[in-house]
């Protein structure tokens, strides 16, 4: 038995670890090819160009964790983000009232979704995947099909705008989330009781957990993150695109996996999200510093996912195997 | 862990802001007039002309490499421009479709702080960071898209989409016979590309009083889903369809896919599609197309290579925002070995 | 002595990095005996097996069969010495039939040198006969019973003239009455002249099946010698390391009023009009065959399964039916028959695992009061002896016995005024298993009531003062006090009176 553990300790640091040791080989590598690439200014430009693709992490974090999953997250965003804009514009451009449209609407999708899969037994993958091409067409259906390319004074100051002109809004928007994501993780009941029902449901009901009420918490919880993540989306690109923000929940569950956290749910913590987003956002912006082809850069990406996932299931496999 | 490791990350990203701060700084620069950013900086990229790094005249081109019309004027402007110059160094970025691909392209030429034109395509009111764009020394051009809220803040390089659609459709409306029934495709909803080549097919059609617009549909100017879309209308209106509309050539190629399956002889069709893209002219010779009216690559090269003189000799500098529009041209079975032979130059005819 | 030695195993050396597996272990087995092998988890009994079965390669060895020094170096090896063993997994292929599977890899042949089907249907035939087992040649492997397919596979064994068996806990999935006929197989073959080692953690089979005993710790043998100059607590003792005086605990029994009190349970066809009571301070066994349904009925009493009528009545108040949530309100609270599955949540730590259905009381408006529930949870941590390196280790990574107490200790914290156990000790090594035996002592002296289901009668008689037996989901008997026998039990339980 004790033999067992060291080596599988071993492997499981190693599986751990590795992406970052990568990552951290491929940085060095770049500072030297690239001058720009340890600037502050690029620094600051990769964390702010992850911030909507974490948001989305956390969104899928929470429901990763407690066993479930959302391919519905990109359109939610596309969607949330259009809703936040209509609420901006007929409130007399007040930004306010835009995120909480927005993480309103990302909460009402979600209760959707979070009631099909908590009531009708439908595994998350199918539920979501439905309400991903239904949310799509809803986005057209809003906006009319057109774009909305006049937005107005202020709107682009949680994506593009700073504070005190120096520090972007929107990485101040992500860490705002962060923390709280990590309160509710590590520190409530609630957060408490997602880690059980993702780590093993039957246990978790054995425990007196209701799993159809703790099902709808999380898809509820993780909508508030996905409609935040929309506003920001829209203010970014200050525009109301019905097609944006396609494959954006692939990105999302991407950073929560290479962040660490297990796609068999019951593990990981807050921050893996934001980790694994900033990773990635490296690589991609290494990849662009160093005027890498797009098509090899699609490449990398996807390898990059399929190692880390892979090394997921590895170590999970390990892990039951006891 | 997970945690110390997200701290560290953090950590190490702010302390090299602050010693990042003490290079040149025009993301941390004031939002106030372009005057005073300019004096304080040190570098010497204030005037825009060619030379910082070295000798090298840097341009940087971002579009979506899926779309075909928009690759191949990357690369016959790519190609010609550095053709032209010595110097002249072109990199290409894809938006790969994504809108939120734009700022963080237009962020990281800032932040490289060292290119010298930027010519790329925007949905949306990108003032704030053209004009920060401008303080590095780049200018700007927005190409294949016009913006009223773009006017005086950079350059825009045009073709009238009107008349695109225009000129093709009233090409269609001198073929098509007495009593006709057209069919339309349609690219993308919402987008004003499309919105105004529709306004010029329906304002062709109208000069006749006789054409029947029997349906019209959007299909994303994909082939396929053209085809798809044809064969629908070929069930539900067999042959009665005496003309097809097309914004683009590769949904009018796919509605004669849709048609030799159906046993219905495309050339006695009239036929319109845009671009003029390789296959579109093959289309054309082979009678199967009648014509294709196109934004030429070269006049968009041209308009560069010319905008590069200017800057490299000093005439304008990189806030100039004047503007270009380009005659839409057409290719008929009349002129379409000139446009084969050009495509055979470019080394583009497969 | 002169005898030949089936096998002899002369100093036998193994080790992995970081641990000692076997150190020099050194015995004899004879022919026509049954040798068992006992030994904690970890003791070193499986790898021992494999080497023997040429599975695993030993650093020093010295081993002889039939008298001849021998390089065990592959399973086929030591077949062709004579050597098969049976695995607790049992090894054959559900989509082939039983004749195929009887001839794995070697079928008889006809002169063509095509697989001669008639004389490998004849020859499963007579097997079958002589075995007296219910199938055909033609069935399907995946359709015979596990203790079936057992027995073929001994059959097996022996008809490529194996005459050393190895079995690994062989009646883990056993019903008594398979464990019977499989016992009668075992001494027709020492009859036969064959050895069979035999490998149980069951004290009960080891005394009555075995003529020798060798007794494994930490890697080492302790003793061998024939069974007869053992009692059960030597042999446990010499397992453990320690001098045990009882193999059960004792307890001062005082009981108080009712704390649970079950009547008129019906659920369907599963179990009818099931009444009973436990009383404060109390341990109330329940006995059975498996599939008797005692499982469902305290699934159904604790709020896990639905019941279609029935009252459950905790400290004489009524309970909300169907509903975990008010079960553990009121005091009432389950661990179940599989751990892994119900009972623990592997990825996640003791200290989560032994509050989580307790936070409520470790936390205000919802935010958990972190270094209240590590004091709180360290209480219990200690109490129960759990040994991992701290309470922040997942619990996956804990053998069973502690994964065990983990469990307890989540219920404990709860204190709850009832506690059924379901198989408390299933899997568990002889020293732990004696540590939940003290645990349950001591909860029921706090005036808790225990309900206790286990299949193996000794401990339900060594803990259980009053058992009630289930058959075909009725209570057929409640014992006490004289009647409380091995031997009645097994008369309620099998529907005699």
């Amino acid at each position: 038995m004790i033999v067992r553990l060291s080596r599988e300790r071993t492997i499981n640091f190693v599986a751990k670890y590795s992406i970052y040791v990568i990552t951290l080989l491929f940085m060095i590598v770049c500072a030297f090819l690239n001058h720009n690439f340890l600037t502050g200014n690029n620094l600051i430009n990769i964390l702010r160009q992850v911030t909507v693709y974490a948001m989305i992490g956390f969104a899928q974090s929470i429901l990763i964790i407690s066993g479930n999953l959302d391919l519905c997250a990109g359109s939610t965003c596309c969607f949330a983000g259009l809703i936040g804009l209509f609420a901006y514009q007929a409130t007399g451009e007040s930004l306010v009232v835009g995120c909480l449209a927005a993480m309103a609407s990302g909460v009402v999708i979600n209760a959707f979704s979070g009631s099909v899969v908590a009531f009708f037994n439908l595994p998350p993958f199918v539920a979501t995947l439905g309400m991903q091409m239904a949310i799509r067409g809803l986005c057209y259906i809003v906006t009319g099909g057109a774009m909305i390319s006049q937005t107005g004074e202020n709107f682009r100051y949680l994506g593009q705008g700073f504070i005190f002109d120096v520090i972007p809004v929107s990485i101040v928007v992500m860490l705002v989330f962060a923390v709280l994501l990590w309160v509710i993780l590590d520190r409530t009941v609630l957060g408490r009781n997602f880690y059980a029902v993702g780590g093993n449901r039957e246990a978790a009901r054995a425990c007196g957990i209701n799993l159809k009420k703790y099902t709808i918490y999380a898809f509820l919880l993780s909508g508030v993150f996905v409609g935040m993540s929309g506003m920001l989306y829209a203010s970014r690109v200050n525009a109301g695109m019905p097609s944006g923000a396609q494959g954006y929940e692939g990105q999302g569950i991407a950073a929560t996996v290479i962040g660490g956290i297990g796609f068999a749910g019951g593990t990981g913590s807050a921050w893996g999200a934001i980790v694994g987003a900033i990773v990635l956002g490296i690589i991609t912006n290494i990849l662009n510093l160093l005027g890498v082809d797009s098509y090899v850069q699609q490449i990398v990406n996807g390898l990059v996912i399929v190692f880390a996932v892979g090394l997921d299931t590895f170590t999970r496999g390990l892990r039951t195997s006891q | 862990m997970k945690k110390t490791l997200a701290l560290i990350l953090a950590a190490l990203m702010i302390l090299t802001l602050f010693a990042g701060c003490s290079k040149d700084e025009p993301a941390a620069a004031d939002d106030t007039s372009a005057d005073t950013a300019q004096t304080d900086t040190d570098t010497s990229e204030t005037d825009g002309d060619a030379s910082e790094t070295g000798d090298v005249f840097k341009v940087a081109w971002q579009h979506n490499w899926s779309d075909q019309w928009h690759h191949q004027t990357a690369l016959v402007g790519e190609m010609r421009m550095e053709e032209a110059f010595d110097n002249v160094e072109v990199t290409l970025f894809d938006s790969k479709g994504d809108a939120g691909n734009i700022v963080p392209f237009l962020e990281q030429l800032i932040m490289e702080g060292d290119w010298d034109l930027c010519i790329y395509g925007t949905y949306s009111d990108d003032s704030e960071y053209i004009k920060k764009l401008q303080d590095t020394g780049c200018n700007v051009i927005c190409y294949a898209i016009e913006w009223d809220f773009l006017k005086g803040v950079c350059s825009t390089f045009v073709c009238s989409e009107y008349d695109l659609g225009y000129l093709a459709a009233t090409r269609a409306a001198e073929l098509l016979p007495e009593n006709a029934n057209v069919v339309v495709l349609r690219g993308a909803e919402g987008y004003s590309g499309s919105i105004l080549r529709g306004e010029g097919f329906a304002d062709a059609l109208a000069e006749r009083d006789d054409i029947t617009v029997l349906d019209e549909k959007f299909c994303s100017f994909d082939k396929a889903k053209a085809m798809t879309q044809m064969e629908d209308w070929i069930t539900r209106f067999g042959t009665d369809i005496d003309g097809i509309l097309s914004e683009n050539d590769a949904m009018a190629l796919g509605a004669i896919e849709a048609l030799n399956m159906a046993g219905i002889d495309a050339a006695s069709l009239v036929i319109t599609g845009i671009d003029a893209l390789y296959e579109g002219c093959v289309a054309i010779k082979e009678g199967l197309i009648d014509v294709s009216a196109y934004q030429s690559s070269d006049l968009y090269a041209e308009g560069f290579i010319d905008r590069i003189e200017k800057l490299q000799s000093g005439e304008v500098d990189a806030y100039c925002t004047d503007d270009m529009v380009f005659e839409a041209q057409m290719v008929t079975v009349d002129n379409v070995d000139e446009m084969i032979a050009r495509y055979e130059e470019l080394g583009m005819a497969q | 002595m002169g005898e030949q030695f089936a096998i002899s195993l002369h100093n036998i050396t193994k080790s992995f990095p970081g641990v000692k597996a076997l150190d020099q272990v050194s015995f004899d087995v004879r022919y026509g005996t049954v040798h068992s092998i006992v030994g904690e988890n970890g003791a070193g009994k499986s790898t021992l097996m494999k080497i023997i079965n040429g599975m695993h390669r030993a650093d020093h060895e010295e081993i002889y069969v039939n008298g001849q020094k021998q390089e065990i170096t592959s399973p086929s090896v030591a077949r062709s010495l004579g050597i098969s063993m049976i695995f607790q997994e049992l090894v054959y292929v559900p989509n082939l039939t039983v004749a195929e599977n009887l001839c794995l890899g070697r079928p008889p042949k006809n002169k063509a040198g095509l697989v001669d089907w008639k004389t490998m249907r004849r020859q499963a035939q007579e097997i079958l006969d002589k075995e007296q087992i219910h199938a055909k040649p033609t069935t399907m492997m995946n359709r015979v019973p596990i203790s079936d397919i057992q027995m073929l596979e001994i059959v097996k064994a022996t008809y490529h003239n194996a005459k050393i068996i190895i079995m690994d806990e062989p009646t883990s999935s056993l019903t008594q009455h398979e464990s019977m006929r499989l016992f009668d197989k075992i001494k027709r073959l020492r009859a036969e002249g064959c050895a069979i080692i035999y490998i149980s953690h069951k004290m009960e089979e080891v005394f009555q099946l075995s003529d020798y005993v060798t007794i494994m710790r930490d890697g080492k043998s302790i003793k061998t010698a024939p069974i007869s100059e053992f009692t059960e607590r030597d042999v446990i003792s010499m397992m453990v390391g320690r001098e045990v005086d009882d193999i059960y605990p004792q307890r001062e029994e005082s009981l108080g009023q009712d704390v649970l009190r079950v009547e008129n349970l019906c659920s369907g066809k599963v179990f009818q009009d099931v009444s009973f009571h436990v009383r404060a301070g109390e341990i109330v066994g329940f006995a059975g065959l498996v599939g008797a349904g005692r499982t469902e009925i305290v699934r159904a009493v604790c709020g896990m399964d639905r019941f279609d009528s029935g009252t459950v009545e905790v400290d004489g108040k009524k309970i909300k039916p169907n509903s975990i949530q008010a079960a553990i309100q009121s005091g009432l609270v389950m661990a179940s028959e599989d751990r892994r599955k119900y009972g623990i949540i592997g990825t996640r730590s003791i200290k989560e695992n032994i509050s989580l259905p307790n936070l409520h009381k470790l936390s205000s408006g919802g935010f958990i009061h972190l270094r209240q529930e590590r004091e709180k949870v360290s209480v219990y941590f200690d109490r129960l002896r759990i040994k991992a390196n701290s309470m922040h280790t997942a619990t996956y990574t804990l053998s069973g016995g502690n994964q065990q107490k983990v469990v307890l200790a989540k219920w404990l914290m709860a204190k709850p005024k009832v506690l059924v156990l379901d198989e408390p000790t299933r899997g568990i090594d002889v020293g732990a298993k004696y540590e939940i035996y003290e645990i349950m002592n001591e909860m029921v002296q706090q005036g808790m009531g225990v309900v206790m289901i286990s299949s193996e009668l000794p401990e339900l008689l060594g803990m259980c003062k009053r058992v009630y037996v289930v058959a075909e989901g009725r209570i057929v008997g409640e014992l006490q006090g004289k009647d409380l026998t091995q031997e009645t039990v097994m008369t309620y339980a099998t529907g005699g009176k």
